[in-house]
C-alpha cells in the first residue's frame, strides 16, 4: 500500500472540491486533491458524444433512482466533475431561497448580502458572460414564444471566456480554472483514485484509504490533518455511510426533476454548433423552469419516441426539430444507501404527487410556449401517446401517469448532507463542518438544505468560498 | 476495507457478450426499423449497447443481463431465441414485455431508447467523424 501525507485531503474535484483545493493551497496549506475519474482536457471528446460519456460520465451516463417513477441522473467522473459535462450555466439564486434556508434551518450568514462578495468573485474570476456570438435558432424560438405570451424570459450567463479564445470562446470548467490554480499553488492532484473509506477515530478523521486504478494502481492510504469531502450529492454520503456514519447521512436527497419534449417546426431551429440554448423562461421560477436542451441527432431520435409515425422522414429534417425541457424545483425526497459487497449506492427517490403536478403544469406551459413560437408538432413525453398538434390538446399533459410511462431525468442533485445548526436535523454546521467532528468538512452540493430551483453550480461555489473563508479564519 | 467483488474474468465477460450480442443486434434492428438500411451501423450500435451495460453499476448491469437472458428464454416457446423469430412474433413479444410490470417494462423501454440513441450516435459519428460539435 502506498501512503501519502498531507495537511488537507480534498476528496472530489468538482466545483466544490476544486474551489476548496485552490483557495486552501493559495492560503499556503499543503493540499492533496483526489479524484476518482481520469484527468482529461476539456476538449478530449466532443460534447455529449458517446466518447465523452465513456470518458467523463459515471457509468457511461446510465444511473437511475429506484422508486415508483425512476429518475435517470448524470454524474461527472473526471477531474473537474460535473463542471466538465454540464452546460456551464450560471445563476445567482433567488434571495428568498437563501433567506428561507437561514430561517428554516438556522444557517448563519446565509443571505444574498452575505454571499454577494463570493458571487462577484466567481463572476469575475470564472468569466461569467452572456454569449458573444448571439442566440441560437432554438433560443430565438424561446424568446419568440415568451414574447408572444408576455412571459418574462432571460438569457442565462455562462462560465465562459472569450478573451483570446476565438469567436466561440472557451467554457470555464474546473479543469480550466480552479484545478490549474490549485496546482499552481502547490496542490497535488491524484486522479484515477477512488477513496473507499475514511479513517475515523473519535471526533477526528485521520485520513482515508482507497484504490488507484491503472497499471501502476493498487491500494493507497492518505494521512491528513483535515479532510474535506466534495464528491457530490451521491458519492459524499455514500462514502460517509461506508465509513460508518449514519445520522442524517443520505436521508434527504433532493433534485430537480426534468422532462424533455421534441418539437418540430417548419423552419430550421437546430444548429448544434451553438451548443445548449441559453434562454430560459422566468415567468414560473423558481418552481418551474422552461428552456432548451442539447439537440444532436441521437438526442432528437431519443426524444421522438417510438410512437411517432415515420421517424425516418422526421429525422431527414432533424434540423427542424429541437429538444426543450421543463425542470421543477422538486418536492420529493430520496435516500442514498451503501450496498453490501458493491461499491456503488442504491439511490431511491420518491417523485411525489406535487412533482408530477408541477411537471404536468410545466409541460402545458412549455407546449404553449412552443406553439406560440411556431411549433407544428410536439412529441408527447408520455409513452404510447401520439404527438400533439394543436394547443387545444395540451390539456392531456396535465395528467402524467406515475411509473415508467414518462422519462424523468435530472442533472441537479443535492441536500443529501444538509447544513444547519441543529445536529438532529442536519449533517453539518452552517459552514459544512460535520457535526461531531473536529476536522471533517463537506463542501459540495450535498450541503444545500433543499432544491434551489436554479442551476446550482454558482451557488455551490459561492457557499464553498464562504465556508473556506470561515475555515481559514478559524485556523 | 469495503469489500469489492472481483470483476468477471475477461473470458467470462466475452462469453456473456457473445451470448447477448445477437439479441441486442436484433433489438437495434427492430427499434430503428423505420430508419434502417440493411445492416449499416447495427454492429457498431450493438457494441455501444454492450459497452453501456458493462459500464452500469453492478446492481443495474447484472439485472440488465439477467432480464435480457430471461427475455430471450421467454421467446423459446414461440420458436426463439428472439433474433430467430419472425418480425411479427418479435413485435408481439416486445409489446408483451412493455405491458409487464416494473423492471420488465423498464427493460423494454431501455432498449427502445438506448437502441435508437446508440444507432443514431453511430450514424452521427460516421457522418462527422467526431460526433459533430466540439466544445470549444
Amino acid at each position: 500500500m502506498t501512503t501519502h501525507r498531507c495537511e488537507v485531503l480534498v476528496i472530489g474535484s468538482g466545483p466544490g472540491g476544486a474551489t476548496v483545493a485552490a483557495l486552501l493551497a493559495e492560503a499556503g496549506r499543503d493540499v492533496t486533491l483526489v479524484e476518482e475519474g481520469p484527468d482529461l482536457r476539456i476538449d478530449s471528446a466532443p460534447s455529449y458524444s458517446l466518447a465523452e460519456m465513456d470518458q467523463k460520465y459515471r457509468n457511461g451516463g446510465l444511473n437511475t433512482t429506484f422508486g415508483r417513477t425512476q429518475v435517470t441522473y448524470l454524474e461527472g467522473r473526471c477531474v473537474g466533475g460535473a463542471s466538465e459535462i454540464n452546460a456551464a450555466l450560471y445563476h445567482r439564486p433567488h434571495p428568498e431561497t437563501l433567506a428561507g434556508w437561514a430561517r428554516d434551518h438556522g444557517i448563519e450568514q446565509m443571505s444574498m448580502e452575505a454571499l454577494l462578495p463570493y458571487f462577484q468573485d466567481i463572476e469575475q474570476q470564472l468569466h461569467v458572460h452572456r454569449r458573444a456570438e448571439g442566440l441560437s435558432p432554438a433560443s430565438r424560438r424561446i424568446v419568440q414564444g415568451a414574447q408572444a405570451l408576455s412571459w418574462r424570459h432571460t438569457e442565462i450567463e455562462r462560465f465562459w471566456r472569450y478573451q483570446g479564445e476565438g469567436p466561440r470562446g472557451r467554457r470555464q470548467s474546473m479543469s480550466e480554472t480552479m484545478v490549474p490554480r490549485a496546482r499552481a499553488a502547490g496542490a497535488r492532484v491524484h486522479a484515477d483514485t477512488r477513496i473507499q473509506r475514511l479513517l475515523l477515530r473519535g471526533r477526528r478523521v485521520e485520513g482515508a484509504v482507497g484504490r488507484k486504478a491503472g497499471p501502476d494502481g493498487g491500494r493507497v492510504r492518505y494521512q491528513a490533518d483535515r479532510v474535506v469531502l466534495a464528491a457530490g450529492a451521491v458519492q459524499s454520503p455514500l462514502l460517509l455511510r461506508r465509513s460508518g456514519l449514519r445520522r442524517n447521512v443520505g436521508d434527504n436527497l433532493r433534485l430537480h426533476p426534468m422532462i424533455r419534449i421534441a418539437a418540430r417546426f417548419d423552419q430550421p431551429v437546430n444548429d448544434p454548433s451553438f451548443g445548449v440554448p441559453v434562454q430560459q423562461v422566468e415567468e414560473f421560477k423558481p418552481e418551474i423552469t422552461l428552456g432548451g436542451s442539447h439537440s444532436s441527432q441521437p438526442h432528437i431520435a431519443l426524444w421522438l419516441g417510438r410512437q411517432v409515425p415515420d421517424r425516418r422522414a422526421l429525422m431527414e429534417r432533424w434540423d427542424h426539430i429541437g429538444v426543450f425541457y421543463v425542470a421543477v424545483q422538486g418536492q420529493g425526497r430520496g435516500t442514498i444507501r451503501a450496498l453490501p459487497l458493491l461499491d456503488q449506492p442504491l439511490v431511491r427517490y420518491d417523485l411525489g404527487a406535487r412533482d408530477l403536478e408541477l411537471l404536468g403544469t410545466g409541460l402545458q406551459h412549455l407546449g404553449r410556449l412552443l406553439f406560440a413560437a411556431g411549433a407544428r408538432q410536439l412529441m408527447s413525453p408520455v409513452e404510447g401517446r401520439p404527438p400533439i398538434e394543436r394547443p387545444a390538446d395540451l390539456g392531456q399533459l396535465s395528467d402524467l401517469p406515475p411509473g415508467g410511462a414518462i422519462a424523468v431525468s435530472t442533472i441537479h442533485l443535492f441536500s443529501s448532507l444538509p447544513m444547519g445548526q441543529d445536529p438532529s436535523k442536519s449533517a453539518t454546521d452552517s459552514y459544512g463542518k460535520a457535526h461531531g467532528f473536529d476536522n471533517l468538512w463537506v463542501q459540495d452540493a450535498s450541503l444545500l438544505p433543499s432544491s434551489p430551483g436554479v442551476n446550482p453550480q454558482g451557488l455551490i461555489m459561492a457557499i464553498v468560498r464562504r465556508n473556506v473563508a470561515k475555515m481559514l479564519s478559524d485556523g | 476495507m469495503h469489500p469489492v467483488p472481483p470483476a468477471l474474468s475477461a473470458a467470462a465477460r466475452a462469453a456473456v457478450a457473445a451470448r447477448l450480442r445477437p439479441t441486442l443486434a436484433q433489438l437495434v434492428r427492430d427499434v430503428v426499423a423505420d430508419e434502417l438500411d440493411g445492416e449499416v451501423h447495427v454492429p457498431a450500435a450493438t457494441e455501444v449497447l454492450l459497452r453501456r451495460i458493462a459500464g452500469m453499476a453492478p446492481h443495474l448491469g447484472v439485472g440488465m443481463v439477467g432480464l435480457t437472458l430471461l427475455f430471450d428464454a421467454s421467446c423459446r416457446p414461440m420458436g426463439g431465441p428472439y433474433h430467430r423469430l419472425p418480425a411479427d412474433a418479435r413485435a408481439r413479444v416486445l409489446d408483451r414485455w412493455r405491458a409487464l410490470p416494473g423492471p420488465l417494462a423498464s427493460w423494454a423501454v431501455f432498449y427502445e431508447k438506448m437502441g435508437v440513441f446508440a444507432w443514431w450516435a453511430v450514424c452521427e459519428e460516421a457522418q462527422h467523424g467526431d460526433h459533430g460539435e466540439v466544445r470549444p
